[in-house]
C-alpha cells in the first residue's frame, strides 16, 4: 500500500517535467492518431485499386487513376505528419531529460555532505547519466509507441470490420497464433 | 570482438543450424504470395471451391512448418547465444579475480559490474539476433525480388529500382549517425564528468563558492548534449518517413503498369496481388533490418568494452614452481620498501625496512592515512611493492605461486565483510572442509563464542548479505574467526578489532598470543593499547617508519608514539 503510494507520488513527479510539454504531446499524439489512420488506409485503397484491375480488357484505369492518386496524397500526408511526430517526440524526450538532469546538479550543488559522503558518488552519477536515460527511453518512447500499438490495433479492428466480419473474427482468434511465429 | 568469438567455438553446429532454419521459415514465407496468387487467379476467378479449400490448406501447412522452423531456429540460436554468453562471462569473471588490486582500483567495481551484466545481456541478445535474424532479412528482401521476376519479369524492374533505393536510404542514415551517436556518447560522458567532479570536489567547490560557475558549465555540456542528441534523432526520424513513401511510390507503379498488363492479358489480378504482396514484405522485413543493425551495433560496443577488460593484463606476474623451501629465523622482512599507487602522485610508503621472527606479535600504529593498511597488503601481494622487497619465510613474495603465499596468511580486513550463508559457510572460506569443532575453536579465539551459543540455530544461524543482522563488533569477531579456521603462520589483522569494546579486545589480543603453534601477528590499529604490548612495534606517519621498538622505549624516544599515546591516554583517563 504505502509503497504504491511513493509509485503514484513519483508519477506525479514525472508528470510534472513533461507537464511543461504538454501541447507538443496533444500535438503528438494528434499525429499518431492520425498516421495510424492513415497508414491504415492505404492498403484499403489498394486493394480497391487492385479491385478494378480484373482481366483482359475488363480494367477501370479511369477509377484506377483516381485511386492512385489519393494513394499518392495518402502517403505524402502520412509521411509528413510521421516524420513531424517523429520530431516532437524526439523534442520531448530530450529536453524532459535536459531539464531532469539540470535539476538534479543543481540539487547536488546543495545537497548536505553527509548525504554526498554517505552514498557512493559512482550511485548518484548513475543515477543522473543512466538513469534518467532509461527513464527517458522507457516511459516517454514506450509511451508513444504503446500508444500507436493500441491506436493500431483498435484502428485495424474497426477498418477489418468496415470490410468483413466474419474475417475479422476468425482473425482476431488465430492473432494469438502468429504472435509466436513474428518473433 | 574477434577475441570473444572463441567462446561461440563450442556452438558452431547450432551457429549454423539456427540461421538456416531462419532461411527455411523465410522460404516458406515467401511462397505464401504465390499461394494467395493461384487462389485468387484459379480458384476465385474460376469459382473453383475445391481449389480454393486445398489452397488454403497448404496456406496452413505452409504455416505450420514455418513456425516449426522457426522456434527450431529459435532454440539453436538462444542455446547457442546463452551458451556463448555463460562461457564468456565465466571467462570474464575468472579474468577479474586474477588482477591485482592495482586493476581492479583504476577499472572501479561498478565498471566491472557493469561488463559483467549489462554488457554481457547485450552481446547475449546481439549474437542470439545475429544468429537468427541478419541472414533473414536481406534474404527475404532479395528472395522477394527473384520471386517477383517469376511473377512478371517487366514488372519485377521496380523491385530492381526500389530495393537498392531502400537499402540506399537505409545505409546513408545508419552511416550518417553511428559516428554522431559517438559523439553523442562523448558528450555524454561530458555531463557525466561534470557530475562526478562536483561530488568528488564538492568541498572545494563550496569552499571557494563555486557553484554558480559549475552550474553554467554543467548547462552548456547538458545543451551540447541535446543538441547533438536532437540532430541524431532528426536524422533517424527520416528513415520510417523516406522508406515509406519509396515502397508506397513503387507499390503505385506496380498497380499502374499491373494495371495495363492485365488489361493486355499479359498478367492476371493475382499476379499483381503477388507484386504487391512481395513489396510490402519488403518493407516490413527493412524496419526489422534497420532495428537489428541498430541492436548490433549497441552489442558490438559492449563486446569492445567487455574485450578491453580481457585486455587488462594482471600486474601481478605469478610463479608457478614452488620455492625451495628455505629455513630463517624471520617470518616477514621488508627491505628498503617503497609503494606508489598508479595514477598517484606521492608514495604512499617510503624506505620500510623491518624484520619480524616467527611467532612474533607486530603491532602497526599511526595517524589516518598514515600507509598502515598499504603496508600489511603488501605481505600477501594485493599490491606490489614499486620498489624493495617483500620476503616471507625468506623468500620474496614475487617468487611464490599466489596460492601457496596467500594460503600462509590470514588477512582481516579493515571494513568486515560476511556473505549470505550460515555461519559455518562462512567459516569455511579459509579452509573447505573445516570441522565443527575447528569452527568452534576459531570462534572461540575469536570472542565470538558467545554470540553463536546466543544463537538457537548455533552455527547454523544464517548471516544475511553483507553481515546485515550483526552489530558492527560481531561481524569483526566473525572475520577474525574466518582468518583463523585455516590456522595461518600469518595472521593481519588490519583495525579489525576496531568495534570491539577494550575488554573483548585485550581478551581477543591474549586469546591470540596463546594460541597453539608459531603464529606471527600483525596487529594494525590507532589505538595505543591495542599494540602496546606487541613484540615490536612500527610508528607510522606519512608512509615512512618513524619509530620502531616496545612500548616504553618508543614512549622515550618517538615523539609520534608519545603524543598518540598521551592523546588517547588522557582520553581514556577521563
Amino acid at each position: 500500500m504505502k509503497k504504491q503510494n511513493v509509485q503514484i507520488d513519483n508519477l506525479r513527479k514525472v508528470l510534472k517535467y513533461i507537464k511543461e510539454y504538454r501541447i507538443l504531446m496533444l500535438i503528438s499524439i494528434v499525429l499518431a492518431t492520425a498516421t495510424v489512420a492513415l497508414t491504415l488506409y492505404v492498403p484499403i485503397l489498394i486493394g480497391r485499386a487492385i479491385d478494378c484491375i480484373i482481366g483482359p480488357g475488363n480494367v477501370d484505369f479511369e477509377a484506377i487513376s483516381k485511386l492512385l492518386f489519393k494513394i499518392g496524397i495518402t502517403v505524402a500526408a502520412t509521411c509528413t505528419l510521421q516524420w513531424l511526430m517523429n520530431h516532437i517526440n524526439n523534442k520531448i524526450t530530450y529536453h524532459v531529460v535536459r531539464d531532469i538532469r539540470k535539476k538534479a546538479f543543481r540539487k547536488i550543488e546543495i545537497l548536505p555532505l553527509s548525504y554526498i559522503d554517505a552514498h557512493p558518488h559512482g550511485e548518484i552519477v548513475s543515477r543522473i547519466i543512466s538513469d534518467v536515460d532509461q527513464f527517458a527511453d522507457g516511459l516517454l518512447m514506450g509511451f508513444s509507441q504503446l500508444f500507436t500499438g493500441i491506436v493500431t490495433i483498435a484502428a485495424t479492428f474497426i477498418f477489418m470490420l468496415a470490410i468483413n466480419v466474419k474475417i475479422t473474427f476468425i482473425v482476431v482468434i488465430l492473432t494469438p497464433l502468429s504472435l509466436s511465429l513474428c518473433c | 570482438m574477434r577475441k570473444l568469438l572463441i567462446y561461440l567455438k563450442d556452438y558452431r553446429k547450432e551457429s549454423i543450424l539456427g540461421p538456416l532454419f531462419k532461411l527455411l521459415e523465410a522460404s516458406f514465407e515467401l511462397l505464401v504470395p504465390i499461394v494467395i496468387k493461384s487462389i485468387v487467379d484459379t480458384g476465385i476467378g474460376q469459382a473453383n471451391k475445391v481449389y480454393i479449400v486445398k489452397m488454403c490448406l497448404l496456406l496452413v501447412l505452409l504455416g505450420v512448418v514455418g513456425m516449426i522452423s522457426s522456434i527450431t531456429a529459435q532454440y539453436f540460436a538462444a542455446k547457442a547465444a546463452v551458451g556463448f554468453a555463460t562461457k564468456l562471462r565465466r571467462a570474464l569473471f575468472k579474468h577479474i579475480g586474477q588482477l591485482s588490486y592495482t586493476e581492479i582500483d583504476t577499472l572501479g567495481t561498478s565498471c566491472m559490474i557493469t561488463r559483467m551484466t549489462s554488457d554481457m545481456n547485450q552481446v547475449q541478445s546481439g549474437v542470439n539476433l545475429t544468429l537468427r535474424l541478419l541472414l533473414r532479412s536481406p534474404f527475404i528482401v532479395f528472395g522477394s525480388m527473384i520471386m517477383a521476376f517469376t511473377v512478371d519479369t517487366h514488372a519485377a524492374f521496380t523491385f530492381v529500382v526500389a530495393v537498392p533505393a531502400l537499402f540506399a536510404v537505409v545505409f546513408a542514415i545508419m552511416i550518417a549517425s553511428i559516428p554522431l551517436y559517438k559523439k553523442v556518447q562523448q558528450r555524454l560522458d561530458k555531463v557525466l564528468n561534470s557530475t562526478r567532479e562536483n561530488l568528488t570536489g564538492v568541498r572545494v567547490i563550496r569552499a571557494f563558492g563555486l557553484e554558480e560557475k559549475e552550474i553554467a558549465e554543467f548547462d552548456k555540456r547538458n545543451e551540447e548534449l541535446t543538441a547533438t542528441q536532437k540532430f541524431v534523432g532528426g536524422i533517424s526520424a527520416l528513415m520510417n518517413p523516406l522508406t515509406y513513401v519509396i515502397i508506397n511510390l513503387a507499390i503505385i507503379w506496380l498497380i499502374y503498369i499491373g494495371a495495363f498488363r492485365v488489361s493486355t492479358g499479359l498478367l492476371t489480378q493475382g499476379a499483381v496481388l503477388a507484386l504487391y504482396n512481395y513489396m510490402s514484405q519488403i518493407l516490413v522485413e527493412l524496419i526489422k533490418f534497420a532495428n537489428l543493425i541498430i541492436s548490433i551495433t549497441k552489442a558490438f560496443a559492449s563486446a569492445n568494452r567487455i574485450s578491453a577488460v580481457f585486455d587488462i593484463k594482471s600486474s601481478l606476474v605469478e610463479k608457478d614452481v614452488m620455492p625451495e623451501k628455505l629455513h630463517t629465523e624471520y617470518a616477514v622482512e621488508f627491505r628498503n620498501v617503497g609503494l606508489r599507487y598508479k595514477n598517484a602522485q606521492d608514495e604512499s610508503l617510503t624506505n620500510i625496512n623491518f624484520s619480524v621472527r616467527h611467532g612474533e606479535v607486530v603491532g602497526i600504529i599511526g595517524g589516518t592515512g598514515s600507509g598502515k593498511s598499504s603496508l600489511v597488503n603488501l605481505i600477501p601481494r594485493f599490491y606490489d611493492a614499486t620498489y624493495g622487497e617483500v620476503l616471507v619465510n625468506g623468500i620474496n613474495v614475487k617468487d611464490y605461486p599466489l596460492i601457496v603465499l596467500r594460503d600462509k596468511i590470514g588477512i582481516v580486513p579493515q571494513k568486515a565483510v560476511l556473505f549470505k550463508g550460515s555461519i559455518r559457510d562462512n567459516m569455511r572460506w579459509g579452509k573447505k572442509d573445516a570441522t565443527d569443532e575447528e569452527i568452534m575453536e576459531a570462534i572461540t579465539i575469536a570472542q565470538a563464542g558467545e554470540i553463536v551459543a546466543q544463537k538457537k540455530e548455533g552455527l547454523d544461524f544464517i548471516i544475511e548479505q553483507g553481515g546485515k543482522n550483526l552489530s558492527g563488533g560481531q561481524r569483526q569477531r566473525f572475520t577474525i574467526a574466518r582468518a583463523l579456521v585455516k590456522k595461518p603462520e600469518i595472521l593481519i589483522l588490519d583495525d579489525s578489532a576496531s568495534a570491539l569494546d577494550f575488554a573483548t579486545d585485550a581478551a581477543l589480543r591474549k586469546a591470540l598470543r596463546e594460541m597453539p603453534g608459531k603464529h606471527t601477528i600483525f596487529i594494525v590499529s590507532q589505538r595505543t593499547s591495542s599494540i602496546q604490548h606487541a613484540d615490536i612495534i612500527l610508528v607510522l606517519d606519512d608512509g615512512q617508519i618513524v619509530g620502531m621498538g616496545k612500548h616504553e622505549e618508543l614512549l622515550e624516544k618517538c615523539d609520534v608514539y608519545r603524543e598518540i599515546y598521551d592523546s588517547q591516554f588522557k582520553k581514556e583517563a577521563k
